[in-house]
């Protein structure tokens, strides 16, 4: 089936571009995260000079103590290594989550593992991410239909230059508007999403996360329904001119039929994969609304490293956000080939 | 003979932000039952939006501006939408659209697309309105099991045959075929004629046949409608208008065709450029390209004029 | 092209184009724009950009200062900013080698909030550098009412030819002298009532006791100003005749500033903003015209050389345009905190792959035409067929997409530099935010913090935006846009 085998070469394809961006990135930073590891292995030496049968140590012995500590470190973190070696292995670890550990920062449960650590925090951004966009395309495709139906009217026009405005927003910058209103002015909603309300029944708990999360939610949704209403309305424009909507009509099909039959149908292919490729797009801005509105995940992680100086936990957190993306980008083709029968090649191939 | 369809002084007008397209001006004819009426003209006369505007379905900016449309008796001039959508389209008059490459919905199943006009205007069941699908497409030579597959996967011709089974699923009393055949290659558009001649001869429908190939349409209309500027300049029984043209635009449009089988794309070398339909010439608006204009011709539009029995044509000249 | 050609489609276009409101608008925003980049050491000071991170610089300013013209919306007046180097200065000689040094600055207040604080400067210069001098401060009310508000002996200054030079730098409401003075002056006129929530001097605030009514309520901020003139007598004892003051000045920190207020380290921000606009128009404007050149002599080159190459070439760009920019863009920044030129070329290089998919398609189009195929008969060169006879064709598509793509290049710096990962060696709006993301602007209130430098990323992405979408509509009215 030439579905499925379309699918293999799109998900080979997404695994040749990982490879090879890890391959590339753990090169480049193969230096800087090195310096880190030094630090970290005198620490662990200094921490092992702590033993009181070290004070008991000759001179001497103390000296040859403390360079096999080195020694021992050195090997354990593979610096003994040549330079290629060296970067096959970070690329070979970071493939298998293997990012290596914090220099300071723990995380909420204390493990200085990079990978644990941005387990912990990754469910909130999809959490965030997922939410927002599936409220901001169902807005903006019923809008976008709107406008789509009438095209040229005040309505039309509004939303064209509400997306046209919002394109050139800093999404982040939007939160802080948010906060100056929403928290500072109108005291309706917590500045800070941080900390989580502690879980005590569910409904409590979702009730609490969500009015954290609102803020956040209402800042993602605000800056992209409206590029995606645009978009939602060129698209159901293209499909309103078709000639099988025109027939659909004559063939005594109801309008509402129509529009939410063959129209939105024959346009849910390219929707709901833009859908994706719109959230996917979005990821940057909203790592740094994140970050605004204190929302424990990967952007709130992602500010804190950078101030922290933390290369190991970016990095990670570099391959987690490829990783989504490309593999965002594949599910979004087969979301494609499933509702569009005529499939051969997915929308990224042909965009 | 009673009437299907009786139209009386139509106009159909694009308002484009350039000005009105006056695509469809001042028409009128009758079809009588059984009865199949050629229609043809240069592109861009207003033969598609003629059509169109039967079914009340002029695409914005287009609106009905003049004119009375009686459908079986009925008077639709005023019909609402939700009325026509009720009582007239594919009920009463249903169309083959231009270009049917595109009248299929590709993320629907072709029996799913036949089988809506029976849901909708019969409230029948969506399996028994595949059920009586498959008799249609056995019509019109097509087998059963294509119902279950999507347009993509069907041959230009055998979309063809599934739009034109679509269009007689509700035995309508007039079938617009709006250029059924454009779009093929010459073998398959042979079949579909023929399968157009046969269907004509077996059912009890009347046509109304839009075509670039005027050789074809003496074969298959009884009587034939040629379209300048959004006007009619002459109607009338088919083989007289074929034989004996009187109308000047329409002695050039035959004379443009030498031999049989070659399409209208011939008709741009008639000379001058086809009128713009926003100011359209006055007086008789072929005036500019016709070689017996007169002074008259500029002044006074020509009224239509019975030249035979069943022959009408509209030229200062008779 | 022959140039009768393209003198002829030029004039096409710009008839097009006419008709583009938006575009029009785009256009004389954009020239506004760029006349205050340029003009931009007249419109704001070049010192205020040069001293943009030393803070020293900026010790004049008051903190976190709203506008001044948020005057005209809200019922109080609040008092500006000023600063004052004029004042009258009388010499007395007390005799025993003592003389005292008088300066009287004159000060007119007419508002109803009083200044934030009250600052005297100066430098004392004397010659005997056992007996420094002492420094006295009062203020002297419209009411005809005495308040002492400082009193020491300066600080041993540092030597300077053959005399001593001490700078001498008072805040009122860092002076522990003016504390107690104010509370004691306020007191008599306090009911026991309000004097009883009123536990130390350390609760009063000196400038509102000085600015206002002798009325209960004095102590508690709830007294009426009085307005009038007030003069701060600055009285320097100096032990030598030579000794003098010089560059003396006193300044009422205002409670707003300039046009766009200033910031928690006291920084002007109307000049940030206006120099910060040359840096976004600069760098939106490289990125994009890298970006788009880039983009379009790959797609052409792509097209023209077909076959395997052209299929490799596509390989590589649905590879590139396959990875999320910010997050990678992030990680270079904060591994090497390239400076901005690196961050441009950065950007350039990872932003062609939409053009260049484009113009690939459009090449393939132009490739089929003939000439193409005359000019390759001919034996020209292949670099030549392509920079003459392709690139003219695409250029329009690329100037729409040159406009369109400058928004994206300004958001992702101010991206950078919001996470704290920009030059820091140049002003940009993004940096701006950073500090006040910081600095927790958006949880004190201080909009105007915040709201300018968003608004003017925004207003320059717009910009390009309407001019890109007009240009898209006029040169490009067959293509297909998603
Ligand atoms: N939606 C529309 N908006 C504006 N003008 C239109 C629209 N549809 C058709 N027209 C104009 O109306 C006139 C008649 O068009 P129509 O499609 O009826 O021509 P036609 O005779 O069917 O041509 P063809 O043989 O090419 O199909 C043309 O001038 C066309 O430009
Ligand atoms: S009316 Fe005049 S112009 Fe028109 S067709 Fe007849 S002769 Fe020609
Ligand atoms: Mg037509």
């Amino acid at each position: 089936m030439a579905y499925g085998r379309y699918l293999v070469v799109r998900l080979i394809n997404a695994l040749v571009v990982l490879i090879v961006v890890i391959f590339v990135i753990s090169a480049l930073f193969n230096k800087v995260a090195e310096d880190q590891l030094k630090v970290q292995i005198e620490e662990n030496v200094r921490a092992a000079t702590k033993d009181p049968a070290f004070a008991r140590m000759s001179e001497t012995k103390q000296k040859e103590f403390i360079e096999n500590k080195r020694e021992y470190y050195i090997q354990m973190y593979g610096l003994d290594k040549t330079y290629v070696e060296r970067v096959l292995l970070r690329t070979k670890g970071t493939l298998t989550l293997n990012f290596g550990k914090s220099h300071k920062l723990p995380s909420p449960t204390g493990s200085k593992e990079v990978s644990t650590i941005i387990k912990e925090v990754l469910p909130r951004s999809i959490l965030l991410f997922t939410t927002a966009g599936i409220i901001y395309s169902i807005i903006g495709i019923l809008v976008g239909l709107k406008s789509a139906q009438r095209a040229g009217s005040s309505l039309d026009k509004g939303i064209s230059i509400f997306a046209l405005v919002t394109l050139s927003l800093p999404m982040w910058w939007v939160g802080m508007l948010f906060i100056l209103l929403f928290a500072f002015k109108l005291h309706w909603f917590p500045a800070s999403s941080y900390p989580l309300p502690q879980y005590e029944n569910f409904f409590q708990y979702a009730g609490g996360v969500l009015y954290k999360m609102f803020l956040p939610l209402i800042t993602i949704v605000f800056v992209s329904f409206g590029g995606w209403a645009y978009t939602s309305r060129n698209l159901v424009i293209g499909i309103l001119q078709e000639d099988f909507v025109r027939v659909a009509r004559a063939k005594g099909v109801p309008e509402r039929k129509v529009i939410y039959g063959h129209v939105l149908r024959a346009a849910a292919p390219s929707i709901v994969t833009l859908t994706i490729f719109t959230l996917l797009g979005s990821i940057g801005g909203a790592i740094i609304t994140e970050s605004v509105f204190n929302w424990p995940g990967m952007g709130r992680l992602y500010w804190t490293a950078i101030q922290m100086n933390e290369i190991t936990i970016i990095m990670g957190l570099t391959f987690v956000t490829v990783f989504l993306y490309l593999f965002g980008m594949v599910f979004a083709d087969l979301i494609y080939g499933y509702l569009d029968p005529r499939i051969k090649v997915g929308v990224s191939g042909r965009m | 003979m009673d009437e299907i369809l009786n139209i009386e002084n139509l106009k159909a007008y694009f308002f484009t932000t350039r000005g009105a397209v006056k695509a469809v001006d001042d028409v009128s004819f009758t079809i009588g039952r059984k009865q199949s009426l050629g229609l043809a003209g240069e592109s861009a006369c207003g033969k598609s939006t003629l059509a169109f505007a039967i079914l009340k379905m002029l695409q914005n900016p287009g609106r009905l501006v003049g004119g009375k449309m009686v459908v079986t008796g009925m008077d639709i001039t005023d019909f609402s939408e939700s009325k026509m959508r009720k009582e007239v389209r594919w009920k009463k008059i249903s169309m083959v659209f231009q270009g049917a490459m595109n009248a299929l919905n590709p993320v629907y199943t072709v029996g799913y697309q036949m089988a809506e006009p029976l849901m909708y205007h019969k409230g029948v069941k969506k399996e028994d309105a595949m059920e009586k699908s498959t008799d249609y497409l056995e019509l019109v030579g097509l087998s059963p099991d294509i119902l279950t597959r999507y347009p993509h996967e069907l041959s230009g011709g055998m979309k063809q045959r599934v739009v034109i089974a679509m269009a007689l699923l509700l035995s309508p009393d007039l079938v617009i075929c709006d250029e059924p055949t454009t779009a093929l290659d010459v073998v398959v558009q042979a079949q579909i004629m023929n399968l157009l001649k046969r269907l004509k001869k077996e059912l009890e429908i009347s046509t109304i046949f839009i075509t670039h190939d005027l050789s074809i349409l003496a074969e298959v209309v009884d009587r034939l409608a040629i379209m300048y500027a959004g006007k009619f300049v002459e109607i009338g029984d088919s083989i007289k208008v074929y034989r004996k043209p009187v109308h000047p635009y329409t002695q050039k449009l035959l004379g443009a065709i030498p031999k049989l089988h070659e399409d209208l794309e011939r008709l741009e070398y008639i000379p001058g450029t086809p009128p713009n339909l926003i100011h359209p010439p006055s007086g008789c608006r072929f005036h500019p390209r016709c070689p017996y204009a007169m002074d008259i011709c500029k002044k006074e539009e020509p009224k239509m004029k019975e030249v035979d029995a069943d022959h009408f044509a509209a030229c200062h000249l008779l | 092209m022959r140039w009768e050609d393209t003198k002829q489609s030029i004039k096409n276009f710009l008839f097009e184009f006419r008709h583009q409101k938006i575009g029009i608008f785009g256009v004389i925003v954009l020239a506004i724009l760029l006349i205050t980049a340029v003009f931009a050491p007249l419109i704001a000071t070049p010192e205020a950009k040069e001293n943009w991170r030393n803070m020293a610089y900026w010790d004049e300013n008051p903190v976190n200062a709203p506008p001044a013209w948020m005057n005209y919306f809200t019922s109080k007046d609040m008092c500006p900013h000023v600063i004052m180097d004029n004042y009258e200065e009388k010499i007395t000689d007390l005799g025993g080698g003592i003389k005292q040094d008088q300066l009287i600055f004159v000060y007119n207040y007419k508002y109803d909030i009083p200044p934030t604080d009250l600052t005297f400067k100066g430098e004392l210069v004397y010659y005997n550098s056992s007996k420094p001098p002492t420094v006295n401060m009062s203020i002297l009310r419209p009411d005809g009412k005495t308040i002492k508000l400082y009193s020491a002996a300066s600080k041993t200054g540092k030597p300077e030819d053959d005399h001593y030079v001490a700078e001498i730098n008072v805040l009122v409401t860092a002076s522990d002298t003016a504390k107690k003075e104010t509370y004691n002056f306020g007191r008599d006129f306090e009911t026991e009532e309000n004097l009883e929530k009123v536990l130390s001097p350390d609760f009063v605030k000196p400038m509102s006791v000085i600015f206002s009514k002798t009325e209960p309520g004095i102590l508690l901020e709830s007294a009426d100003p009085l307005k009038g003139e007030y003069k701060l007598l600055i009285d320097v004892f100096y032990f030598d005749e030579r000794d003098h003051t010089r560059s003396a000045k006193s300044i009422f920190a205002g409670k707003v500033y300039g046009l766009l207020g200033t910031e928690k380290n006291r920084r002007d921000l109307f000049q940030g903003i206006v120099w910060g606009l040359r840096w976004a128009l600069a760098l939106g404007l490289l990125v994009a015209v890298l970006s788009v050149s880039i983009g379009i002599s790959f797609g052409i080159t792509s097209a023209y050389l077909g076959g395997w190459k052209d299929e490799l070439m596509q390989r590589f760009n649905e590879g590139v345009a396959s990875l999320p920019f910010l997050p990678i863009l992030i990680l270079v920044a904060a591994a090497f905190k390239p400076s901005i030129w690196n961050i441009i070329i950065l950007m350039s290089v990872l932003y062609w792959t939409g053009t260049a998919k484009v113009a690939r398609s459009m090449g393939l189009q132009i490739k089929e035409e003939t000439y193409v195929e005359a000019a390759r008969c001919l034996g020209a060169r292949d670099r030549r067929i392509i920079i003459k006879h392709m690139i003219p064709q695409v250029m329009p598509y690329a100037f729409a997409n040159m406009a369109l793509s400058v928004p994206s290049a300004l958001l992702t710096e101010a991206g950078l530099s919001f996470l704290g990962l920009g030059d820091t060696t140049v002003i940009t709006w993004g940096q701006i935010l950073y500090d006040a993301q910081f600095a927790g602007a958006t949880l004190k209130g201080l909009w105007w913090w915040v709201i300018p430098p968003g608004l003017a990323i925004a207003i320059v992405g717009l910009t390009f935006v309407m001019i890109g979408t007009a240009l898209d509509t006029v040169l490009n009215p067959k293509m297909k846009r998603m």
